[in-house]
């Protein structure tokens, strides 16, 4: 299992590595710079000049190199143009932000699939199973950021009950925080349950054509313990892929979500820094996801073989 | 390995395709030149924040929280531009001089000056007793090493304002005198500038830690999205006005306009700049909040004789400017709200406003159809209208001068420009015509950075070197009415030029940009006409 890890850990930093190449060329090509963003007001050659003492004017390539080094050699992810502070100083502000809503969004998201996967398992075919399948195929068909609008226009404007904006670290106030967080949650969490109920199912009705669960319900066992004990359990698997997956897809979501809700994440710093072409900011906003990503997919996989002991991670 | 490259190329495409809606960007044209807005009031208007009948006085304490549509990208005042700036500026330092309510320049940490004969030596006695957030006393070292940073380009953006001055030099410890490599009459008005404030010697804002001499001092700043400032309880300037009421103050931003504006409704802020017009009448239904009008906001379109060969006769340039119909423009683009601009961009409150009208107020297609004829262009011609992205003011305006165009046989089309794109080619004037945003009022800045040949900020917009010339004499004399009288054969000058130039600019409308705010919490706010924020030392909130 180790070797397995190792060797995982190294494919992810090699997969981490072609993104941000690939991020930074792509970036780098794009017209327009910080400068130009930051220097609205100035004669050309001020511009001319902030571009050299920012490095700005030195072919992409070498700006590439003077960028991996350092992220390499020291774990430095450089300084922000616009921002004028370290990338991990930046980072590390919203980094709660962005983790919590993701967590929460998850959590949520499995809270309400659950039921209905019982739900439909136990009344398969019947109209409960009917109503909740329409209902997720409602729900993976409206975006997120759908949704947000939706809530961010009903429950924040015109009924007032939940803050429109903003965030209040959970470490000042949880019950605040909280609160802060229901509608952006919400909006990623309903979509990605939707998800979870329909794909969920078709492996849960697979189950329950099983050999071991007729024995189980000929042993006299309650459907509860058949269902939890039996069934949930052997389609954990498909349930933990789906799950990775979805990980990573409320983190893309969160970066519209927070850009919605203005909650101070690390999604609406990648925005914002990419329309000031704040290439330090923007490398290290993916960097942040693309560690995310590698590191819940190891995660998923170290957990296959705890949910099957048959699965050797070998 | 596949899932997780999808994944993270999913993410990816995120980023790169997720940008914000319209209205986030549209408020970055506004502060194309907001920076230029100072406090300079001829005619103050004041609008005291407090309609009701005030039951109580002022009262200490709570946390007045202020919402702008641009980012607060990081503390340190003497570097950064953009009109949140002004703004933040206001609460955190002090200049040498500033500007009273009538655009005269008086004391301020400065609490005299000499100026030599010849214009050349500005010497400046600083005020004794001042002192930094830090404890330190503000001398004369401080002074010069504020301004070596200003005047540093690798640093600061406002270098170019102190392009004139050849050096600083603290004469003693509380003397400091500046040296002019010409005459500049305008120099006083330069250092009174918001963002011309003091640090001590060597310091340099970092994170949270920021000095400076102001009635509020910086508690904390989350880069890009909130600064926090708390009162300073040994202010210097306390005086009679005493120390500020309020504990704390928030300034965040909110770019989305209509997030920005619900903020305000839903009670997540107190003060918000550039409400979103949809939202209007939620707000003016309400007793508890008003919209007034804040920063006086330019428009007008660049045109490019380079790229379009007609716009280079100034016949067909006429042409134009009498055919458009700027009443129209306003009553449909602004409701009305906001005033025609034609030669003379400058606001009647501000000093070099000329009096002189060149063009009617309303359009004349017979006239300009004349002028066309004249011109050799009676068949028409065609270009393309670049917009700031697809913000609806600009589309909406274009519009309208497309068909009034059409008229004449003027084949106009609009171009949406990304908004990440719109600066830099604009500035490079490789578009037909672009709509420009900006905010007037240091006479002459404005006139400098519009058209000067080597400081103007639209690079390569103006060749013009006679107009150079004498922009670089209007500048110099220091008793403002003979400057005025410069500007204003200037002007005409402007006018009469022809095939030798470049671009040219076409003023459409001025229009104050909205400020919304909770009048029941927020009391005794005062700001001036050109809406430009006064300290926040008289402002108290009611809970």
């Amino acid at each position: 299992m180790r070797n397995y890890i190792i060797r995982q850990l190294l494919y992810g930093v090699l997969t981490i590595l072609g993104v941000l190449t690939i991020t930074f060329l792509v970036v780098a090509l794009l017209p327009g710079d910080a400068v130009m963003m930051l220097l609205r007001e100035a004669p050309k050659e001020y511009v001319e000049e902030l571009r050299h003492a920012m490095g700005l004017d030195q072919p992409i390539l070498v700006r590439y190199v003077k960028w991996l080094i350092p992220l390499i050699t020291r774990l430095d992810m450089g300084r922000a143009m616009i921002l004028r502070a370290p990338v991990s100083e930046l980072i590390l502000q919203r980094l709660p932000v962005t983790v919590e809503l993701t967590i929460l969004s998850a959590l949520l998201s499995v809270i309400i699939a659950i039921p209905l996967w019982l739900l439909a398992a136990r009344h398969r075919g019947g109209w409960l199973d009917y109503i909740s399948m329409q209902l997720s195929q409602l729900g993976q068909a409206v975006p997120a950021f759908w949704i947000g609008t939706l809530l961010f226009l009903i429950l924040g404007f015109k009924l007032k009950v939940l803050p429109s904006s903003g965030w209040v670290p959970i470490t000042e106030n949880v019950g605040e925080n909280l609160i802060h967080m229901v509608m952006p949650v919400l909006s990623l969490a309903l979509p990605q349950a939707a998800v979870l109920t329909r794909t969920v199912r078709s492996s849960m009705l697979d189950v329950l054509n099983q050999d071991y669960v007729r024995v189980a319900y000929a042993k006299g066992l309650k459907t509860s313990t058949v269902m939890l004990r039996h069934v949930l359990k052997n389609a954990l698997i498909p349930i933990l892929t789906i799950l990775g997956v979805q990980v990573g897809y409320l983190l893309g979501g969160s970066v519209i979500i927070e850009d919605v809700f203005q909650l101070p994440g690390i999604g609406k710093l990648a925005v914002h820094n990419l329309r000031w072409r704040d290439v330090p900011v923007i490398q290290g906003c993916l960097l942040f996801y693309a560690s995310f990503f590698v590191g819940i997919n190891l995660i998923v996989d170290i957990l296959y073989s705890v949910a099957d002991p048959r699965i050797a991670l070998e | 390995m596949k899932r997780w490259t999808l994944a993270l190329l999913v993410v990816t495409a995120l980023l790169l395709t997720g940008c914000p809606a319209p209205q986030v960007v549209e408020k970055t044209v506004v502060v194309t030149k907001e920076v230029t807005v100072e406090k300079e009031v001829v005619k103050e208007v004041v609008v005291t924040a407090t309609p009701a009948p005030q039951l109580t006085g002022p009262t200490h304490g709570g946390t007045l929280r202020v919402t702008y549509y641009q980012p607060f990208r990081s503390g340190d005042v003497q570097i950064e531009g953009g009109s949140q700036y002004h703004v933040l500026g206001t609460q955190v330092g002090d200049t040498l001089v500033r500007w009273d309510e009538s655009l005269i320049v008086v004391p301020n940490l400065a609490e005299s000056w000499d100026v030599s004969d010849d214009g050349l030596i500005y010497t400046f006695y600083l005020r004794q007793g001042v002192n930094f957030h830090n404890g330190e006393e503000l001398t004369a070292e401080d002074v010069v090493y504020s301004f070596e940073r200003l005047a540093n380009p690798e640093v600061s953006m406002w270098a170019s304002d102190l392009n004139v001055m050849e050096s600083v030099e603290a004469v003693d410890d509380y003397t400091v005198q500046f040296t002019l490599q010409e005459e500049y009459g305008a120099f006083l008005d330069v250092l009174s500038n918001w963002a011309f404030i003091m640090y001590p010697k060597d310091f340099v804002p970092e994170g949270n830690n920021f000095v400076s001499t102001g009635p509020f001092m910086i508690e904390k700043v989350t880069a890009g999205e909130e600064i926090v400032v708390v009162r300073n309880p040994d202010y210097w300037g306390a005086g009679d006005e005493g120390l500020p009421y309020l504990d704390r103050v928030v300034f965040n931003n909110i770019q989305d306009e209509l997030a920005r504006t619900v903020a305000l409704v839903s009670g997540q802020s107190d003060v918000v700049y550039a409400a979103a017009p949809q939202m209007k009448p939620h707000i003016t239904d309400q007793p508890d909040f008003e919209i007034v009008p804040g920063w006086v906001h330019y428009k007008g379109i660049a045109l490019s004789t380079f790229n379009v060969p007609a716009f280079a006769n100034p016949l067909v340039r006429e042409a134009i400017n009498v055919a458009i119909n700027r009443g129209e423009l306003i009553e449909l683009v602004h409701e009305g709200i906001g005033e025609p601009i034609l030669g003379d961009s400058e606001a009647p409150h501000v000093w070099c406003h000329l009096d002189e009208n060149f063009l009617p107020l309303e359009g004349d297609l017979e006239r300009a159809k004349a002028l066309l004829k004249e011109a050799g262009y009676a068949d028409g011609f065609s270009f393309k209208l670049a917009t700031f992205g697809d913000w609806p003011p600009e589309i909406k305006a274009g519009q309208i001068l497309q068909d009034t165009f059409k008229q004449l046989n003027i084949d106009m089309q609009l171009e949406q420009v990304e908004p990440a794109l719109f600066i830099t080619r604009v500035y490079e004037m490789e578009v037909d015509a672009a709509f420009v945003g900006y905010g007037y009022s240091h006479c002459d800045r404005d006139f400098r950075q519009a058209l000067h040949p080597t400081d103007a900020i639209v690079h390569s917009l103006w060749d013009n070197e006679t107009i150079g010339t004498m922009i670089d004499e209007a500048a110099k004399p220091a008793d403002q009415a003979v400057r005025k009288q410069l500007y204003a054969e200037l002007t005409e000058a402007l006018f009469a030029s022809g095939e030798d130039t470049y671009t040219v600019f076409l003023n459409l409308w001025r229009s104050p940009l909205d400020m919304a705010m909770n009048m029941k919490r927020v009391r005794g706010f005062e700001f001036d006409g050109s809406g430009a924020f006064r300290s926040l030392r008289q402002v108290w909130v009611s809970d």
